[in-house]
């Protein structure tokens, strides 16, 4: 028999303890009360060597549990005849982790790695495991150890080879820290499996920029012996500047386009030249000095119309010398009024409608009378009388996704002005109002009044109605009720028509109605109201590739099919169905968003740290804890024979797993010496009993 | 004078038996001797304020010290005697026949009785770590028997704490008097002097009687064995062989540093042991106690001068 950890035996030493307690003289046989321990010192048990054991039995059978319990820990097992350690053969495991991030895209990096993997592969052993990984902004198998171990050695080989050629760098930013961590956790997954002992190592192709990410590495726990081997890529051009864009602030009227051009700091040049792509001649490039390691913020030359490149030029790798700028475009959208008052009548809808809807960053608008409408299509249509002459177009328009807002200023002028918009049956009077009324259950879950759901906007009392149009609905059509006044009456009520919706409020926002207009509230509603027709939101224009790019609300999969988003390089990406954002942003460049009638586009650029382009040294990487190979003691072969035998005794052990049957020994032990102990030391419950006895003796002799 | 075996007193159940056979006993004993009680020997001064009837001043006194005293005869009132018993648990030891609650509800049965028959008044109050029960002084009928139901309470109490309850009972009495407080006084004693101070300047005559079992005095208590604390429950394996000669250092300390506090207070403390008979306790307890007012006389004397 053998042991696998035979330093548990000492365990057994333990055996002492019920000995010594054995021998332990003058143990206390009871229990006194006393009136306070305030003046008593614990006086510990004596031995003394006269003493005898009185309980054999017990003892033995203690003793015995706890050498079993000893026994187990040391995990025996019986020798079996296995292969001599000297025959076995060490197959090294080699997980080949390759960075693909776009500071690769610098001329000839690629081909260095490429070179390198070559020469290595050739030099490795002929059943060496091997594993193919990749990294930038994530991580992927691209040959996992699964697949590998199933082949034979050379068609391994082979298929880590074909599977290089089809990788390439990327655009991303690069994620050391990631793909390191998760390429030593598919290594200790294929060690795990693994039978016999070998060398492991990481070969890290990359060209060890500094701007990849490492902080994932700081809680990395590396595979005992594991080395990694550097096969870094150098670039032979010396000059690296990188552009990008300083975030804008479109809320300030001054707001300018900025970039920012940075220098890498062992650039040897520092002369570089700004300018827009475009067909335009003519147009000088700015220059600008940028010392190596510094970085500028500059206004850049104006931007000619059918320009959306600004490039960078003066250093001599260019992956990162493009800034793409996608700027806003601000549709006209085109209002129909329906109502025949003159604009700058103060006691009138329409003097309010045209202040509070004006030209934003978002939308050029121009109001028109429903007459008035030529070849365009109106995005919102505001009745608040019933139109003089009949629209045809008008139900039409509802149907394909056009929005009504209808506000009557006169009960009998309801049903007209709504059967105008394609909604029948709905009758009105005048709503009897004391002084005034006040919106008090409003639909916060309606996309329309959504953006009011937080506390701080969702006040909506403080907005006094004068006057109302109580409507009879009718039997056919319930309409959804957005709001309603405090009395209970509807306030703004919602008819779903095709596509497209009309809006009733039952009371105007003009002075003699109510106080609407004046309120805070009154544009960002109508603002909303636009937005919903039209589908134009404020959204970010700029992202760094592989950044997700939020969509607007897609509803189902007939907005999924009007949806298209067409990427730099042409083709059409697809939108996932139930995706609220687009993530395929692989590449920079200009990507077009069309959903229906609208769209707009936004850039992706390279990362900003893909720039910093300074290789990592090595030292750096120690000091993060990397192994590299040059640090780490190769294993004698005495230790490579001894770590054999040991994983051959685990697996034997393993096979055998004797000591379960001593803890399983070592528990019968105990509960016999449980059962024991009790029936051979029943004194002191006599003991109790008899003095309890003594007690009631005591107190039955008392005189009454 | 016979004495009364606690052996023999322990067998009557009844407290008002005990305390009738007691105070028979005492006064026995006492008819031989010079004293005559308590309240007789009765006497105060105190300052004069406004509102009191002039007639009581003593003009002597403001005739030679210039000072405004009014004097309490000493058959004006009669004694109004505060009991306050310990009924924490650890009074619940004892090693011989009378444990020491037993010995101190007998004692306060016994001087509720005999001060009862002097007719003066009497009350009594309990306590453990707070005032359990208070029953105010008072000479009327029925009161000694409400006094002796309360006295038949076993002790119920949780641990001593000797600030709080002398705190509380400060508080409550608001007139001059005598207290009595009978505990085996097994607590920290750091805030003792200044809750017995506080109600000695409040004009209480304090008396302090200790029952102690004589177990406690010398730990003979025979082999080793696991003690439990009665109050705390905490158990500690001890031989008092082993354990005697630090136990008594430790419990010369405590009676010494109790002595101290009551010399400097003024305050009668007198010792009682539990296989003592009570009336010859008591006898002494009377004479220690008008040795002590001889003191305090003097001292009021010399202020006075």
């Amino acid at each position: 028999m053998s042991l696998l950890a035979p330093l548990y035996l000492l365990a057994g030493l333990a055996i002492a303890g019920p000995i010594l307690f054995h021998l332990l003289r003058r143990t206390p046989r009871g229990r006194r009360k006393f009136s306070t321990l305030m003046f008593l010192s614990p006086s510990p048990p004596r031995f003394t060597r006269r003493s005898s054991i009185e309980h054999w039995l017990l003892l033995l059978l203690r003793a015995a549990a706890l050498l079993l319990l000893a026994a187990a820990f040391s995990r025996p097992f019986w020798r079996t005849v296995i292969a001599s350690p000297e025959t076995l053969k060490l197959v090294p495991t080699v997980a080949i982790l390759v960075d693909t991030s776009a500071s690769l895209r610098r001329d000839g990096l690629w081909d260095q790695l490429g070179t390198q993997l070559s020469a290595r592969l050739k030099s490795l052993d002929g059943d060496a495991r091997l594993g193919l990984f990749a990294y930038s902004d994530g991580w992927k198998i691209v040959a996992g150890f699964r697949e590998t171990d199933a082949l034979e050695g050379d068609v391994r080989r082979q298929l880590v080879e074909s599977r290089w050629k089809d990788l390439h760098p990327e655009w991303s930013q690069a994620d050391l820290g990631l793909g390191l961590t998760q390429t030593v956790g598919a290594l200790q997954e294929a060690l795990a499996s693994q039978k016999q002992p070998g060398p492991v190592e990481v070969w890290l192709l990359s060209d060890l920029a500094d701007g990849s990410k490492t902080e994932a590495l700081a809680a990395l726990e590396w595979p005992d012996g594991c080395r990694v081997v550097l096969l870094n890529a150098t670039a032979t051009a010396g000059t690296n500047a990188g552009l990008q864009l300083v975030e804008r602030t479109p809320d300030r009227p001054d707001d300018k386009l900025r970039v920012r051009v940075s220098n890498a700091s062992d650039s040897q040049r520092d002369e570089f030249r700004l300018r827009w792509a475009t067909s335009r001649t003519g147009l000088e490039p700015a220059t600008l000095h940028v010392p190596a390691g510094q970085s500028r913020v500059i206004v850049p030359p104006p931007r000619p119309d059918d320009a959306s490149e600004l490039v960078l030029e003066g250093d001599d790798a260019p992956f990162d010398n493009v800034l793409w700028i996608a700027e806003p475009v601000r549709p006209r959208e085109v209002i129909v009024y329906g109502g025949t008052e003159p604009a700058d009548d103060s006691e009138q809808p329409r003097f309010y409608l045209q202040r509070a809807l004006t030209a934003t960053a978002q939308f050029d608008i121009e109001f028109v009378g429903l007459d008035g409408l030529g070849v365009d299509r109106p995005s919102l249509v505001v009745l608040t009388e019933p139109p003089a002459a009949p629209a045809p177009w008008l139900k039409a328009w509802i149907e394909e996704g056009g929005t009504v807002l209808a506000a009557p200023r006169k009960a009998g002028d309801v049903t007209p002005l709504l059967e105008a918009a394609g909604v029948a049956g709905v009758t009105a009077t005048d709503g009897n109002v004391p002084r005034y009324t006040m919106l008090a259950d409003v639909d916060f879950e309606h996309p329309l009044l959504a953006p009011f759901a937080q506390a701080r906007f969702a006040d909506f009392t403080g907005i006094h109605f004068w006057k109302y149009r109580a409507l009879q609905f009718p039997q056919t059509e319930t309409p959804r009720v957005l709001a309603r006044f405090d009395a209970g009456a509807p306030a703004w009520v919602e008819w779903s028509r095709g596509n497209g919706r009309v809006v009733l409020w039952t009371s105007g926002w003009h002075p003699a109605d109510s106080q609407l207009a004046r309120s805070s509230k009154f544009p960002p509603l109508l603002l909303r109201l636009l937005e919903l027709t039209t589908g134009v939101e404020p959204r970010p224009l700029s992202y760094i590739v592989d950044q997700p790019v939020p969509l607007p609300a897609i509803h189902g999969p007939a907005d999924i099919a009007a949806m298209e988003i067409r990427g730099p390089n042409g083709t059409s990406e697809t939108v996932t169905p139930g995706a609220t954002e687009f993530v395929a942003t692989t590449e920079p460049g200009l990507y077009t968003v069309k959903q229906g009638t609208t769209s707009w586009r936004f850039a992706v650029n390279v990362p900003p740290l893909e720039s910093r382009t300074v290789p990592l040294a090595p030292e750096q990487l120690e000091t993060l804890g990397v192994p590299l190979k040059s640090n780490v003691r190769e294993l004698t072969e005495e230790e490579i024979v001894a770590r054999q035998q040991l994983m051959q005794r685990e697996e034997i052990e393993q096979s055998q797993q004797l000591w379960r049957w001593g803890l399983i020994a070592a528990m019968v032990f105990l509960v016999g010496e449980t059962l024991l102990a009790r029936r051979s030391v029943p004194g002191r419950s006599a003991d109790d009993s008899q003095a309890g006895s003594a007690d009631a003796q005591t107190s039955s002799g008392q005189i009454a | 004078m016979h004495s009364i075996d606690p052996n023999a007193l322990v067998q009557l159940k009844s407290l008002e038996l005990r305390a009738k056979f007691v105070v028979e006993g005492f006064l026995t004993g006492l008819n031989r001797s010079p004293y005559h009680g308590f309240s007789v020997e009765f006497t105060e001064y105190r300052q004069y304020t406004q509102g009191d009837d002039p007639r009581y001043l003593d003009w002597r006194l403001y005739a030679r010290t210039d000072r405004d005293y009014i004097k309490r005869f000493e058959d004006e009132t009669n004694l109004r005697c505060q009991l306050l018993l310990d009924v924490s648990k650890s009074m619940a030891f004892g090693s011989g026949a009378m444990n020491k609650s037993d010995y101190a509800r007998t004692l306060a049965a016994t001087l509720a009785y005999f001060l009862t028959l002097q007719r003066d008044a009497v009350g009594l109050a309990t306590f453990s770590a707070d005032l359990e029960e208070f029953i105010p002084t008072r000479y009327r009928a029925g009161h000694l028997r409400r006094i002796l139901v309360t006295l038949e309470k076993s002790p119920q109490g949780a641990s001593t704490l000797l600030a709080k309850p002398l705190e509380q009972l400060a508080e409550r009495l608001v007139r001059r008097g005598m207290l009595v407080l009978i505990s085996d006084l097994l607590a920290p004693l750091e805030t003792l002097e200044v809750s017995l101070g506080s109600l000695a300047a409040r004009g209480q005559e304090v008396l302090v009687l200790q029952v102690v079992d004589p177990a406690e005095e010398t730990l003979e208590l025979g082999g080793p064995e696991l003690f439990e604390d009665l109050e705390t429950g905490r158990q500690l394996y001890v031989d008092p062989a082993a354990a005697r000669s630090s136990y008594l250092a430790r419990w010369k300390a405590h009676q010494a540093a109790i002595e101290g506090i009551c010399s400097r207070l003024g305050i009668t403390r007198t010792v009682l042991r539990t296989n003592e008979p009570l009336d010859q306790s008591l006898s002494s307890l009377l004479r220690l106690r008008l040795q002590g007012r001889g003191v305090s006389r003097a001292r009021a004397g010399r202020r006075l001068a």
